[in-house]
């Protein structure tokens, strides 16, 4: 309403029609943008970092692919949410009834339990830089996560933490300072190699799994719903989500630059999350770890309030549940005990002492790869419904090309599953 | 002997033969005509797994004795089809079954998770929408699992005593009857405008943009009007967009001016002005000084009606003025005082009015000093003053004291909430 009606006045304060300019400038960051910031969480942050300190520049290539695959997947959710009005599940739920759902959303949570875990994780390891006991620092992050939810000051608060998301730029100031050799990055960044050994495989999967997620289809086409886009406006939404994907590339690809001109050469083996800081060290020199503590807590907590909710949220839709946060208690129990125990087990959980935390995250990445080719296929059988989709279904050229990621994204989660257990 | 009430689920599972005795496929929808107590007319069943095929069959077609179901047709007189068409009945699976319906006697939106039949004299009619956890864990297939489990361990459960049903007559549909995309005009339509407005608003927030637009069609214009004036600015912009502006001007017309106002500010530039001329010109005039007004300044939040009594009018004069001031919405028992340059001087409560001689001067009777706000006075700053002075309700003054409106505290009031979740 009161963009609307500005519209219409002569704006005679500058000052503050710069504030309202920067206002509206944040109010456009669509859901696009804010799902790519939520996916370079402290899970995404790990494995860049990994792949840049461990491999070099050799898998820089892979980004490429991953690019087109996440924009592809995001576009055909994007544009189901635009034409239907409804969420994922919903449509899951109305299409292919009660069982599949059921067993879809159990897995979610699961899946969902995982990544919480490593998001809690991330916000331990950076408290620890700062020298904060985590036994201190993560209940009081959960309880203040729950809080926020709760209270229903979420909103006003993300936009708080997608400005702190600019501390991505440090990693871009950096790379550059680090004077890597650029004739091999730019070679790198799109000739594809392949490496037969269980590392380079190790790595590349884990790239793959943690840039294209199972929540994130659920959250983008919720978004888009959420924010009443109908498929008039559908255009617009289809840069956000376009930018959004490039964002988490060049994110993604400065990372590993980062790491790779100073943890890779130096020759160094990344053991712990504060040796991943020395990426920032061209930057910041000996605050180097203070600046990356600080952009792994920002993207810790934010995808800590994000992914909880969202999670609970599909549940609920779903199972056909009463939800949100302008309920009560009475009337939406399901919603608010599955919340409370999502962030109260997801906090407890990091602080059992010697828990082994790395191997649930991975567990959770498994998860997500195998549950990943499910949703996939839904969202595709879904695209192509007539009833649904109308004349918004998927192009056969489109097609033929979405299935082909499909099937890429299958084969490597069945890679995946047989690595990690032969 | 059959049972008299039977789940729609139940009927799912079940294989169905004709009368040579071979498997035709599974029991997949019903098509019901809808009435009172909607009648099952037909029966659609499914064969094949990839490729699907369905035959609409008549429900006199089948034969039933002892919970058995059989075609009295022969196989080769049956066709399968890819798809079936509802014949204009309303198809249980496309609209009931897993999909959101409005529950009119608890007010809310629900999902449906299992639809209760009637069974009487061979024939089977729709009787409760099953919403309950029951009605999920037996669509689930562990229904007797549980309710074993249940009876052995905690027999005095609740959950084996209560079903969670609503009865026919107060369900509204959402999905669309027809590929058409209308919502049917169940025989309940009338159920929905007896809904309260503030519920029916809530209710309306819960649906996606197109079961919104849809169930908007259906309400009687006055309720159209009523729930327009209650409803948030997002969920307002979706709905104005599927009126006519005939039919847009009739729906003015019935609101109260700063309703009309915000209404019409939700509308694209193109549509305004072919609005505006259809208006009374008097009315239209006023609108339209208050659409120049910022939506969160003074004159923006304004409405411009309000009892106005000049100042040296007698008390019969002024009674009978304020009698034929035609008012839309409640406003706050007092009447303002104009001097003949038609500036603010005072006000009167209609208690002062009352119990004054009946021929004495109202400026003789009224309070002066009356605490104003100025139409570019901010949002925030009109609370303060209402919240400092406790007023309901406050007049709006321009730069030379001239009377413009009066701001009432729950125009202010929905300002505030709606400004909170931004």
């Amino acid at each position: 309403m009161r963009e609307t009606q500005s519209n219409n006045i002569p704006i005679v304060n500058t000052k503050k029609s710069r504030w309202r300019n920067f206002l509206l400038f944040l109010a456009i960051l669509g859901p696009g943008i804010i799902t790519a910031n939520v996916d370079n969480d402290a899970g995404g942050i790990a494995v860049y970092s990994l792949a840049g300190a461990e491999m070099g520049y050799r898998l820089l290539w892979s980004l490429v692919p991953i690019l087109v695959a996440l924009i592809v997947i995001q576009e055909m959710v994007a544009r189901m949410g635009a034409v239907t009005g409804k969420g994922l599940a919903d449509l899951i739920r109305e299409n292919y009834g009660v069982k599949a759902t059921f067993y879809i959303m159990l897995f979610l949570v699961v899946t969902n339990l995982g990544n919480t875990m490593a998001e809690f994780s991330g916000i331990a390891a950076s408290s620890e830089i700062f020298g904060v006991s985590r036994y201190i620092s993560v209940p009081i992050s959960a309880f203040l996560v729950w809080l926020l939810v709760i209270k229903g000051s979420y909103k006003s608060v993300e936009k708080i933490f997608l400005v702190a998301c600019f501390f991505y730029i440090a990693y871009i100031i950096s790379g550059f300072m680090a004077k890597p050799p650029w004739y091999e990055i730019a070679v790198n960044s799109i000739k594809p190699t392949f490496e037969m050994n269980s590392k380079y495989l190790y790595v590349l999967i884990g790239l793959v799994g943690t840039s294209i997620a199972p929540w994130m289809q659920f959250y983008l086409q919720a978004s888009i719903v959420e924010k009443g886009i109908t498929i008039k406006e559908y255009k617009h939404s289809r840069v956000d989500v376009i930018v959004g994907c490039f964002i988490m590339y060049v994110v993604a690809f400065f990372i590993i630059i980062a790491c790779a001109a100073t943890i890779h050469r130096a020759g160094v083996k990344v053991e712990s999350v504060a040796e991943a800081a020395r990426a920032l060290q061209p930057l910041a020199g000996k605050y180097a770890s203070w600046l990356f503590a600080f952009g792994l807590l920002n993207a810790s907590i934010f995808a800590a309030s994000i992914l909880p909710l969202s999670t609970v949220y599909y549940v609920c839709e779903g199972m056909g549940w009463e939800k949100g946060i302008d309920k009560s208690f009475e009337e939406a129990p399901f919603f608010y005990i599955l919340y409370t125990s999502f962030i109260v087990i997801g906090a407890l959980i990091v602080l059992v002492p010697k828990f082994p935390l790395l191997t649930v995250m991975f567990l959770s990445q498994v998860l997500n790869g195998v549950l990943l080719p499910f949703i996939l296929i839904y969202i595709l059988l879904l695209i192509n419904n007539k009833h649904i989709m109308g004349e918004y279904i998927n192009s056969k050229m489109y097609n033929i090309f979405s299935w082909i990621v499909v099937f890429v994204m299958i084969t490597f989660t069945i890679i995946m599953l047989v690595t990690t257990f032969v | 002997m059959v049972a008299l009430f039977e789940y729609f689920s139940k009927f799912l599972q079940r294989e169905i033969a004709s009368s040579d005795r071979t498997q035709l496929g599974y029991v997949y929808d019903f098509l019901a005509e809808l009435g009172t107590l909607p009648k099952i007319k037909k029966v659609i069943i499914v064969k094949g797994f990839l490729h699907k095929t369905y035959c609409t069959i008549d429900w006199n077609d089948i034969a039933h004795s002892d919970g058995n179901y059989e075609v009295k047709k022969q196989k080769d007189n049956l066709e399968f089809k890819n798809s079936y068409n509802n014949h204009n009945l309303i198809s249980l699976r496309k609209t009931l079954l897993d999909h959101q319906i409005v529950d009119m006697s608890g007010r809310k939106v629900v999902r449906v998770n299992d639809i209760h039949l009637l069974n009487t004299q061979d024939e089977l009619f729709i009787a409760h929408m099953d919403i309950g956890v029951k009605g999920l864990i037996r669509r689930l297939g562990w229904d007797r699992v549980f309710e074993w489990f249940l009876k052995m361990f905690v027999p005095r459960s609740l959950y084996l005593k209560k079903d969670e049903f609503i009865s026919w007559k107060f369900v509204q549909p959402l999905a669309p009857l027809e590929e058409k995309g209308v919502i049917g005009l169940t025989v309940n339509s009338k159920e929905i405008a007896n809904i309260p407005v503030g519920d029916l608003s809530e209710i309306f927030e819960e649906l996606d943009v197109y079961e919104r637009k849809n169930l908007f069609k259906l309400l009687p214009i006055d309720v159209q009007a009523k729930l327009l004036g209650e409803s948030e600015s997002e969920v307002q912009r979706s709905l104005v967009e599927v009126l006519k502006p005939e039919q847009i001007v009739e729906i003015m017309n019935l609101m109260p001016a700063d309703d009309a106002t915000d209404m019409l500010s939700q509308l694209p530039r193109y549509e305004v002005l072919k609005v505006l001329p259809l208006l009374e010109s008097d009315r239209a005039k006023k609108l339209f000084m208050l659409l120049a007004h910022k939506s969160d300044s003074a004159g923006g939040l304004m409405t411009l009606e309000y009892f106005e009594i000049e100042d040296e009018q007698m008390v019969v004069e002024a009674i009978e003025k304020i009698k034929n001031t035609e008012i839309k919405e409640e406003s706050p028992n007092y009447a303002y005082v104009i001097d003949s340059e038609k500036k603010l001087v005072g006000k009167v409560t209609f208690r002062d009015l009352i119990s004054a001689k009946p021929v004495e001067k109202i400026k003789n009777i009224m309070s002066k000093n009356v605490i104003s706000v100025r139409t570019d006075d901010n949002a925030e700053q009109v609370a303060y003053i209402l919240d400092k002075y406790n007023l309901l309700a406050i007049p709006v003054v321009d730069d030379n004291k001239k009377m413009m409106g009066i701001i009432t505290i729950d125009d202010v009031l929905n300002y505030v909430l709606e400004k909170k979740e931004l």
